[in-house]
């Protein structure tokens, strides 16, 4: 892969305002109003927000009590995880009608590669443009689109062309789109990094564009040379279709802060499920496991174990959380937050085979195998754990926090 | 209580129950050793309530008495000493006090009373085993014993008594349920009621078992009592808690008969395997071992590093195979094997593999593959 502008067509697809869109969607009523999903008013974060909200300085991860102090006829809606994915599937099997190069960001974005398929479908643009067309037409979706020679470039010009809009970055277009532009919108920066980086006086890429490679490599190693490249407009990160998943993980924010470990400990049970099915759904299994809890006051902890033989299922992941929480201060201190996740996830197939069959794993496994199946047909509310079912003053989850982890 | 020792032969005897004492300091006696003096002995014991040890030897007891301190501390300090004799004596409210030329040392211990009780066990049936044949038993099978704390009944040797072919034959089997081992040896006189059922050895257990076995020549005596194997050597004692577990069906797993048999040069094997798991994924440890007709290629890669290869001429006529194993489990079983050639049998890359000497059948290892 060279680091040349010119020899690729790449486009970032990202759907607007995602979740807040697909509850405009459902909920006629709600179309052009401002929308937050994201949970309860006092307690939950902002998930998502509708471009109606965000000119009250509304944006996603913030406090759904501070965003509703801005917005204060903002409609507040649960997520719907579940409905989310079903139309993101919908989406990507457009994209998938385009290029065979995709590689998911998360649950509303990827690139596309379609360098390939320039002379069968067209230009870069006139493929965004059908892409966004079938989204709008067939799921009244609004999505935005950047077309690009590169990741980095196509992923800046997709941010500036939303809402809903579509913007080309040609090779011989980058300096005056890229040397004006805020150094936060470079690929990698973050808050502290971009600070970092304003200390030295660089604000804008231009200014970046000043320093020599070796000066940036002796200051950030090897950051400092990929600050070299993107400041070029260079970026030979290929579309990665086969992206591997680092983990899988779930976690709630609870509609009250837990005290009564019984209850934190059903509530583990339920996240380990998920997590348990989700890793199974990807073929895979996880030797590492991280629980993180989090207390009234914000504070957060974590605690980690590495599994001896890859673990799926949601027994043996929900014992070891429960070990792992005896580490923790839950049941001394309120919990406002659990969560589970799955790391170092492997093919179970592969790796050192077991001598001895137990006849009992191989029934457990059919077990859960048929569980799985149904589960897939019928949605996963088909068969649950008695212990889960929601009874009077069960705790209801304000928020539900996935991910998918790349 | 008043005795002198020669330090060299209190050492000695203190570094024998090191690996013993309890080390987690849950109770606090268990880390402490008890010492005895009587008739012209002591008697030093320790245990963790799982495995015990005592033994008895040679002092000049002036004063009878018993007291218990902690074992490492006064390791440590017998250990310092300059050669010669050592005098201990207990004084008020469990203080000890060790003198040794022109050093003394005053150290408390616990109330001596409250050591575990440790059960006399001159009576009961004893097998006899000579030692050396119960140290090369060991050493051919514990490297195969799990250290997965929680497949407890893995967590030890199972020890048999079998009869086949007209043969009494003591045999030892160690799994962690991805390798075995195997040995049987023919003992006479070795018959008892629970080497007959089976009995499974711990962990712990067998590494005292093991130490004993090499000191010296002179017999183990084995003898069972109330779910415990006591083993009786020259002046020593151990007591050890059978492993309460079902042992696997190992027969089960164990290759009948298989058509790719290769005869390979085992210093050979051993030297390329330890050069070709250099190279092999730091986790899983995997190596892929090629058969063909009159050769061996093991190869093995790493995505970070690298790849290696390397070939052998073995004794092979059967038809190409190419099968992924854990390099360390290879090793394991090559470095306790003593003679020139072993015999590799395989049938595909899912079944377990099976080593063994040329010239003995009586002592096999298995090995599932890995999927690399």
């Amino acid at each position: 892969m060279t680091g040349t502008v010119t020899d690729k067509t790449i486009i970032h697809c990202d759907m607007d305002a995602f979740f807040a869109s697909v509850e405009q969607l459902d909920r006629p009523e709600l179309a052009g109003r401002a929308v937050l999903v994201g949970g309860s008013r006092e307690r939950g974060v902002v998930s998502a927000c509708s471009y109606q909200a965000r000119p009250f300085g509304v944006r996603s991860g913030m406090a759904m009590s501070k965003a509703l102090a801005r917005c204060p006829g903002a409609v507040v809606l649960p997520v719907r995880m579940e409905r989310y994915r079903e139309v993101s599937r919908q989406v990507f099997s457009i994209f998938s009608d385009y290029s065979d190069l995709i590689e998911p960001l998360s649950i509303d974005e990827a690139f596309l590669d379609v360098s390939g398929c320039l002379r069968l479908l067209g230009s870069g643009v006139k493929i965004a443009e059908a892409i966004r067309h079938r989204v709008r037409r067939d799921l009244g979706l609004p999505i935005s689109a950047g077309v690009a020679p590169n990741k980095f470039l196509a992923k800046l010009a997709s941010e500036e062309a939303k809402p809903n809009g579509l913007l080309e970055i040609l090779s011989g277009e980058v300096d005056a789109f890229l040397l004006p532009l805020d150094i936060g919108k470079l690929w990698g920066v973050g808050r502290v990094m971009a600070e970092k980086l304003r200390a030295l006086g660089i604000d804008r890429v231009s200014d970046l564009r000043g320093w020599r490679r070796e000066d940036l490599c002796r200051r950030f190693g090897r950051e400092g040379a990929r600050f070299y490249e993107l400041a070029r407009g260079i970026d030979p990160r290929p579309v990665d279709p086969g992206r591997e998943i680092k983990s899988i993980g779930a976690e709630e924010t609870f509609s009250r802060d837990l005290t009564n470990p019984k209850e934190i400990r059903r509530q583990l049970l339920s996240q380990a499920e998920k997590v348990a099915r989700r890793v199974r759904k990807q073929g895979l299994a996880a030797m590492g496991l991280m629980l993180k809890i989090k207390y009234a006051d914000f504070s957060t902890r974590s605690r980690s174990h590495r599994f001896r033989n890859p673990a799926r299922e949601a027994e043996e992941i929900w014992r070891v959380a429960l070990e792992l929480l005896k580490d923790t201060e839950v049941g001394l201190r309120p919990v406002r937050l659990t969560g589970i996740y799955l790391t170092d996830l492997v093919n179970p197939e592969r790796g050192q085979q077991e001598l001895f069959c137990d006849p009992m794993v191989e029934r457990r496994q059919k077990l859960i195998c048929a569980i799985d199946e149904l589960q897939d047909r019928f949605g996963s509310k088909a068969t649950r754990r008695a212990t889960l079912l929601e009874g009077k003053g069960s705790v209801q989850c304000v928020q539900k926090g996935e991910d998918g982890g790349e | 209580m008043q005795f002198t020792i020669e330090r060299e032969i209190f050492l000695k005897a203190l570094a024998r129950i090191q690996g013993i004492v309890e080390k987690r300091n849950t109770i606090p006696i268990l880390s402490n050793v008890l010492i005895e003096a009587r008739d012209g002995e002591i008697e030093i014991t320790a245990t963790d309530l799982e495995v015990g040890m005592r033994a008895s030897y040679q002092a000049d007891t002036a004063k009878p008495g018993k007291v218990t301190v902690s074992a490492k501390k006064l390791f440590e300090i017998i250990k310092e000493l300059p050669e010669g004799e050592v005098t201990l004596g207990a004084k008020e409210n469990c203080w000890i006090e060790i003198r040794c030329g022109k050093a003394l040392f005053n150290i408390v211990g616990l109330a001596a009373d409250e050591f575990p009780y440790f059960p006399d066990v001159e009576q009961g049936d004893f097998i006899s085993l000579p030692s050396g044949v119960i140290s090369d038993l060991l050493e051919k099978t514990a490297f195969s014993m799990s250290t997965d704390e929680s497949k407890y009944n893995l967590n030890g040797i199972f020890f048999q008594n079998i009869e086949l072919e007209g043969r009494q034959l003591l045999r030892l089997v160690a799994t962690d349920g991805h390798r075995l081992a195997l040995i049987q040896r023919e003992l006479e006189g070795t018959e008892s009621e629970e080497l007959r059922k089976g009995v499974i050895f711990p962990k712990k257990g067998i590494f005292e078992l093991r130490k004993i076995a090499e000191e010296s020549d002179s017999d183990i005596r084995l003898g069972f009592m109330d779910n415990n194997a006591v083993i009786q050597k020259d002046q020593t004692v151990i007591i050890m808690r059978l492993v309460d577990g079902e042992f696997p069906d190992y027969t089960r797993v164990i290759p009948q008969s298989q058509d790719m048999v290769a005869k390979i040069p085992r210093e050979k094997f051993f030297h390329a395997l330890r050069r070709m798991a250099i190279l092999s994924s730091e986790k899983s440890r995997g190596v892929k071992v090629l058969l063909q007709p009159g050769r061996l290629e093991i190869s093995s890669s790493n995505p970070e590093l690298g790849d290696a290869r390397e070939d052998l001429e073995i004794d092979y006529s059967g038809q190409e195979i190419a099968i992924g194993f854990n390099s360390r489990y290879m090793l394991d079983i090559l470095q306790v094997q003593k003679e020139d050639e072993v015999i590799l049998q395989v049938r595909d890359n899912m079944s377990p593999g099976m080593i063994t000497p040329v010239e003995d059948r009586d002592f096999l290892a298995v090995v599932m593959p890995m999927r690399l």
